[in-house]
């Protein structure tokens, strides 16, 4: 069982050290102790808790000193104090002081099961939002954007420069580059990072949906139309809309939205009263939009309109200097997400690396580092853990169909994930619906356990 | 799997009825697959006793009957029918050690229902035999589990124990049969 509340119990006598340390221990949880508050403030510093169970009453520093100096060091760590002589004054300067709670010895069994119930789920929601301010403060400034190559350090210029101003950017690149990190990027170092970043991708709705995606409806505005919804365009107002594969919006769609982009105003379906929004606007596309405006399946003033900054993102086979980086760094969250003791890439599966043209650019490698480190049995990844045992031939005879290709595949997964299938559909890039539509197709049987 | 060299005893401390006795040993033996020998009486060891909580401290109880196993006993386990409690808790149903080698199990409030009338026999047994279960379980290192229906999850109040089947989850299963393994008899 993996620990997810590391606990100290600080108390003078022993008999409770142990005993609550035992009782706690049976649950799974890491637990240590400290016979007085100097022991107490030692250990903290060195190995770092979740939560201290503190006793008030201690000779030399009293529990709730102990508790006033831990939370001016480590404001985090919860800290529930416990006594045998309970008494309001002592319970309500420790509360005051910032513990959790406060126990009085012997604690009833349920009343203790139920507060560590309690902390364990306060511990997981300030990991959640310290992951989440994190990841919005600190990592948003570049995302998951990485890399040490020329063209890579370039692009990071490009985006400094690109972002305090208000101009449209179209961002060009193969699939699976990381445009819509360009654009988050973008998004995190402009002056509209506190309002929202609003996502469309053009190439998942049909032309009605776009629209009532886009726009918004009211109640009644088209038959299913049940409740009043707000579009992208609205959501986006102070902030930025990424439209993403904009090259498949239909020509129609593109003079609607000219429109909006000139006027700064839109109606919302089933509504003729105008409304205002402001917007920055970042488009992608994988598209040559230049041939498709030749071809005249894209407006020409529309792509003037969204294209006048274009930051290209250059695929994986034109920077391989950044694979055993980028591969590294996935390695390292997948190996925690999933729980598994994977810490390197050995040499042989990091040249097979290097020497593939990834055609799918960072998300294809992605996807072969999380399978590795799904399926992989040993502390490093192998070319066995590898989808390809050589860069461009693949690992078994190639079947006679796409339908062959796409069962055995499958199946390879379904097993190498041990028919968990949310991660099976997520590694195979389908919803589970798919999937399980796939498994019946195919008539897979999960192996009995 | 059993093993004919090592057993686990069941050992009565101070009074304990001779059917609760049958009953937790052929439990214990159904489900880990260890021969069990029910022993003859005990005294509960001196010092065990709190006269300020009226309780029995169940670490003394613990020491005395680790002291006390026989050697061909790999596990041992007290029955009583006093109250037993830990020093930071109000009482407890039983009481082990992790990875260790002795558990203590108590019939006193088993025995009792929500009104503190007398519980059936029948519901005596059966909530004995599932504390009995779940403290050794704790000697094979098997720690609380989050599967609700497994008997290696927490009851801390009867109602918790009633809910339950004697059932391990495939996951204790496994951390069973590990065990088992270290130790030598798989």
């Amino acid at each position: 069982m993996v620990s997810e509340l590391n606990i100290m119990v600080v108390d003078d006598e022993l008999i409770v050290r142990e005993s609550l340390k035992g009782w706690l221990e049976k649950f799974g949880y890491g637990v240590d102790t400290a016979e007085d508050a100097r022991e107490a403030l030692e250990k903290l510093e060195r190995e770092g808790y979740a939560l201290l169970f503190v006793d008030i009453k201690m000779p030399g520093m009293d529990g709730v000193e102990l508790l006033k100096r831990v939370k001016e060091d480590q404001p985090d760590v919860i800290v529930v104090m416990i006594t045998a002589h309970g008494s309001i004054e002592s319970a309500i300067e420790a509360m005051k002081a910032g513990a959790s709670d406060y126990l009085m010895k012997p604690f009833d069994p349920e009343d203790l099961e139920l507060l560590i119930e309690k902390l364990a789920q306060t511990k997981r929601l300030m990991d959640e939002n310290r992951r989440l301010r994190e990841s919005y403060e600190g990592s948003s400034r570049f995302q998951d954007l990485i890399g040490q190559s020329g063209a890579m350090q370039k692009l990071f210029q490009l985006i400094e420069d690109v972002a305090p101003g208000d101009t449209a950017v179209l961002i060009v690149g193969e699939t699976g580059t990381g445009k819509e990190l360009v654009a988050k990027a973008i998004h995190a170092l402009s002056p509209r990072r506190y309002a929202p970043f609003v996502a469309v991708n053009c190439g998942a709705f049909t032309e009605t949906l776009l629209e009532s995606t886009l726009f918004g409806h009211e109640k009644g505005a088209f038959t299913g139309a049940h409740h009043l919804q707000k579009g992208r365009l609205e959501m986006a107002n102070g902030g930025t809309l990424f439209l993403d594969e904009v090259g498949e919006i239909s020509p129609k769609m593109q003079v609607d939205f000219l429109r909006v982009l000139e006027e700064k105003k839109f109606h919302r379906l089933g509504n003729p009263k105008p409304m205002t929004t402001d917007f920055r606007l970042i488009s992608a596309t994988h598209r040559d939009l230049e041939e498709a405006i030749q071809k005249r399946v894209f407006r020409q003033d529309f792509y003037y309109r969204i294209n006048v900054i274009t930051i290209v993102v250059p695929p994986l086979r034109e920077r391989k200097e950044d694979i055993e980086l980028l591969a590294h760094q996935f390695l390292g969250r997948y190996s925690q997400e999933l729980n598994k003791n994977v810490a390197g890439i050995s040499k042989e599966a990091l040249d097979i690396l290097t020497r593939y043209e990834w055609p799918g650019n960072v998300r294809e490698l992605e996807n072969v580092i999380e399978r590795a480190v799904v399926i992989g049995k040993k502390r490093k990844i192998n070319p066995a853990d590898l989808p390809f045992q050589d860069a461009r031939i693949p690992r078994r005879p190639i079947a006679g169909s796409l339908g062959e290709v796409e069962k055995d595949h499958i199946s390879d997964m379904l097993t190498a994930c041990d028919w968990n299938i949310a991660r099976t559909a997520s590694l195979l890039g389908i919803n589970r619906t798919t999937l399980y539509k796939k498994i019946k197709k195919y008539g897979f049987k999960q192996p009995a356990s | 799997m059993t093993s004919e060299k090592k057993i686990i005893a069941v050992q009565p401390l101070g009074r304990a009825r001779r059917d609760v006795l049958e009953v937790i040993a052929a439990n214990l033996q159904a489900f880990f697959q260890i021969r069990t020998e029910v022993f003859l009486d005990q005294p509960i060891p001196d010092g065990a006793y709190n006269s300020q909580r009226g309780q029995y401290n169940c670490y003394p109880i613990i020491e005395s009957l680790r002291i006390s196993k026989p050697h061909h006993a790999i596990k041992i386990i007290g029955v009583t029918e006093v109250d037993l409690f830990i020093p930071i808790l109000t009482y407890v149903f039983g009481e082990a050690e992790l990875g260790g080698n002795a558990a203590v199990v108590s019939t006193y409030r088993l025995a009792r229902g929500k009104d503190r009338e007398p519980v059936s026999s029948r519901r005596l047994f059966e909530r004995a035999a599932k504390i009995a279960v779940h403290e050794m379980g704790h000697t094979f290192r098997l720690p609380h589990c989050k599967e609700d229906r497994c008997i290696m999850s927490s009851f801390p109040v009867l109602s918790h124990i009633d809910e339950k089947t004697i059932y391990f989850c495939r996951y204790c299963t496994t951390f069973l049969r590990d065990e088992y393994e270290k130790l030598g008899f798989a």
